[in-house]
């Protein structure tokens, strides 16, 4: 959590931190190798001074060691006292007796009974030292002298008081001039950070970051504009390219106007100018039969008969044709549709053009939809349509509009109990121009499903069929949203 | 049938044909005057033009066709809306087209009823019989306007 | 009669000789360290140049009178040397001839030592006695006993009117008397 925050902090006091702490540290390093050499130095000064009263002593003592005089001795060992260090000394006879000692507050256990080796003794926590005492090279005795290390540790304090002191005066010191020193140095980082929170606030991007100098930092800024720079230019691009190309979809949207219109023109033609001519071969076929009826036989009859069957199915055609490219051009128009109502009004239709038959209708519930009310007429229609043609065999035909859900979908249905057909060739069903009965059985042009998918599909939903062949057929579709 | 004429505005040869047999197979005895593109009609109904001088009331009802040459059916019943002494001529539309904007057109410049030729003869003659019983014998024709 | 005397003189003879032996057998512990000292001596004087004859001339301590030393000194001295210098042990019969000696052991007392001391003035001798008038007559050192030890007592004026110079160190030892004696 810590680390994270030491990251977060700002470059400044990083900087004048790391500045603090190297500062610190390469002090603290100096103080102590400063420390130890000079620790060893004041150490060897110190033996130095011992080796030095010892000497004087020594040299003091050899007419009190020569002439066996112990008291002389003592007054001279008692010199020592000057050096408070100096614990005790004494001075041994050339036989290794104790001649004469000096204590400094009576500690007469310490003393070595008997001198050891000339020199200091490494193993003594103190600095104890055995020298000799000689008459012109001869010698007449050894002297021990034993000093504390008070005035060692008495400097060790001191010393690492007065370096605490100057470390952390340093530290300080480093502190505020790094404070004040950083700000040449970070502030066109800082500036640069300010530019580009500016920027990416208000999205502006003709501001440009300050160089100042020719460093890295200069160097950094001036990237920083050219990235800046190059993103001026790629929205500029952006922009001219949006530009364009809204003028080529218009351009495109246009040329697809142009295409409706002339499609719908071409509807419109088919509409009328193909049916007029149609009307003439179904209607004068139908003059020859009546007028001159007489002088055909029954072939001759039947002939003009077909002539007329085959123009008639060609109006159809046409219709269907009409209806498909309509359903595919129109605009939708989306509002709230009540589909029993279409589909009563329908088989009303159907039912006054075909008064004979008996068909049992049956409407559901839930039948209100949203979607194009021309468009879903037409699907109706179709689909009604159909169902009423075959079940035209069927003495006791049902139709059925209603709404079931299938995996949670609101799903509508027309469902016929004629002739059905074979699943094998469901997915012709849906195809223009196919058709899965003969001519001779069911009438049909084939174009109605392709329609009704057509409209289904619009509606951004889909359309399919189940059926057995003698038993009937559903037509299940889905109108989402 | 009544006594009114029936005004048939067609230019195709072969409909024109056709309608007046189905008009005869439907016993239909009124007279039956033929325009053959919007200028005649609208000179006969105007008794302008060809027509100038013409006495006689005004047809019991007009078949229009609007696939017409020079002045086109809409165009026609358009001048007929305007022209008071027209204005109020019972006008049927008899054509191929059911498309929607020919029918809110239609119905917008004031036609009185909207028919689409069937391909079929037979229907289109039971068609016929039909409108004639309606606007012939039904129908309560607009008094002449003064 | 004559047996009786006889055997009383060899008695007597052999107490006293008893008792000069242990006397001398005293005397002898005492005379070895006075030998020492002797010989110690001169490891705290300095004598002028001219008291000597070269570097390698030995240091001469004589012994004048009363010899009490036997060959404790010369067995003392025997195979030393000081500073360099060998130390020989000579006896003398007179003052005068004595004038040679460093260190000389004065072993006389009354009108004689006086006027040996007198001989000796002027000569860089350090003048050794262990009579009660010995400083006062003008002697240097006077060997005294003193808390069962052997002391000694240094007038440093006979020493500097000899001309030689005892060093501060032997002078600490002593007892400083002047040529009152005190």
């Amino acid at each position: 959590m810590s680390m994270k925050r030491l990251r977060d902090l700002s470059i400044k006091w990083k900087m004048v931190f790391t500045i603090t702490v190297v500062s610190m540290v390469a002090l603290l390093v100096a103080g102590v190798l400063l420390f130890s050499y000079e620790y060893s130095a004041v150490h060897s000064m110190m033996e130095h001074d011992v080796e030095a009263i010892a000497n004087l002593s020594a040299a003091n003592s050899t007419a009190a060691l020569s002439f066996d005089d112990p008291k002389a001795a003592e007054d001279t060992l008692s010199a020592m006292a000057a050096k408070p260090a100096i614990e005790l000394a004494c001075l041994y006879d050339n036989e290794g007796r104790v001649f004469a000692a000096y204590y400094r507050n009576g500690q007469k256990e310490q003393l070595p009974e008997h001198p050891g080796p000339d020199g200091f003794d490494r193993n003594s926590r103190k600095l104890s030292l055995f020298s000799p005492v000689k008459i012109k090279s001869k010698r007449i005795g050894t002297l021990y002298v034993q000093s504390d290390l008070s005035q060692l540790t008495d400097w060790l304090k001191a010393y690492a008081a007065v370096s605490g002191g100057i470390v952390l005066m340093n530290a300080a010191l480093a502190f505020v001039l790094a404070s004040v020193l950083q700000r040449p140095f970070l502030a066109p980082i800082v500036g640069l950070a300010v530019t580009a929170r500016k920027v990416s606030t208000n999205k502006d991007y003709t501001l440009r970051g300050e160089k100042q100098g020719d460093d890295e930092l200069g160097f950094l800024v001036d990237q920083f504009n050219e990235m800046l720079a190059q993103i001026q230019e790629r929205d500029k691009a952006l922009e001219e390219a949006r530009l364009e190309l809204e003028q080529r979809v218009e351009a495109r949207t246009r040329d697809l106007k142009e295409a409706n219109k002339e499609l719908e023109a071409f509807s419109y033609s088919v509409a009328h100018d193909l049916r007029a001519p149609l009307r003439g071969i179904d209607g004068f076929s139908q003059v020859m039969l009546e007028d001159y009826g007489t002088q055909l036989d029954a072939t001759g009859q039947d002939y003009l008969q077909r002539i007329r069957k085959a123009t008639q199915r060609m109006a159809q055609l046409l219709d269907d044709m009409l209806n498909l490219s309509k359903v595919t051009r129109v605009n939708i128009t989306l509002k709230e549709v009540d589909l029993a109502d279409i589909a009563k009004s329908i088989i009303e239709d159907l039912r006054r053009h075909d008064a004979k038959r008996e068909v049992e209708f049956i409407v559901g519930k839930d039948l209100c939809v949203k979607g194009d009310a021309g468009l879903l007429r037409i699907v109706l229609e179709n689909l009604l349509g159909n169902a009423w043609k075959f079940t035209g065999k069927q003495p006791q035909a049902r139709i059925e509009l209603g709404m079931t859900q299938i995996d949670g979908k609101d799903t509508y249905f027309v469902r016929d109990n004629g002739a059905g057909f074979d699943m094998t060739y469901a997915s012709k069903l849906f195809g223009v121009f196919h058709r899965l009965h003969s001519a001779a059985d069911f009438p049909g042009t084939g174009v109605g499903l392709a329609t009704v998918q057509r409209i289904i599909n619009r509606h951004g939903g889909n359309i399919r069929a189940e059926a057995t062949v003698g038993k009937g057929a559903t037509f299940y579709f889905t109108l989402p949203g | 049938m009544g006594m009114g004429t029936i005004l048939l505005v067609e230019d195709n040869p072969d409909d024109e044909m056709l309608s007046l047999r189905a008009i005869k197979k439907n016993k239909i005895s009124n007279d039956v005057v033929v325009a053959r593109d919007g200028r005649e009609a609208l000179d006969y109904l105007h008794c302008e033009g060809a027509y100038a001088g013409r006495e006689g009331a005004l047809p019991a009802v007009v078949l229009l066709d609007l696939n017409l040459p020079k002045i086109d059916g809409l165009e026609v019943l358009k001048r007929l809306r305007a022209d008071p002494r027209t204005k109020l001529v019972p006008v049927v539309i008899l054509t191929s087209s059911k498309e929607e904007q020919d029918l809110i057109r239609g119905y917008g410049l004031g036609a009185n009823s909207y028919i689409r030729k069937p391909v079929d003869f037979n229907q289109f003659v039971d068609a016929v019989g039909q409108l004639g019983m309606y606007w012939l014998l039904l129908n309560e024709t607009p008094p002449k306007a003064n | 009669m004559r047996a009786t005397r006889i055997s009383l003189l060899l008695l007597s003879s052999f107490a006293l000789s008893f008792a000069l032996t242990s006397a001398i057998a005293e005397d002898s512990v005492e005379f070895k360290i006075k030998a020492g000292f002797l010989y110690k001596f001169p490891q705290f004087v300095d004598w002028p140049p001219e008291a000597f004859g070269g570097a390698k001339a030995p240091l001469i301590i004589g012994v004048l009178g009363d010899d009490p030393f036997g060959d404790v000194l010369d067995k003392t001295v025997r195979d030393r040397e000081v500073e360099g210098r060998k130390v020989v042990v000579r006896r003398y019969k007179s003052a005068q001839s004595a004038r040679e000696a460093h260190v000389l052991y004065i072993g006389l007392s009354g009108e004689q030592l006086a006027s040996s001391i007198k001989a000796l003035e002027g000569a860089p001798v350090l003048t050794v006695g262990e009579n009660s008038a010995f400083n006062k007559d003008g002697g240097a050192v006077r060997f005294v006993v003193r808390d069962d030890r052997v002391a000694f007592n240094i007038n440093p004026e006979a020493a500097k009117r000899a001309g030689l110079k005892i060093r501060a160190q032997l002078l600490k030892l002593a007892r400083i008397v002047d040529d009152q004696g005190e």
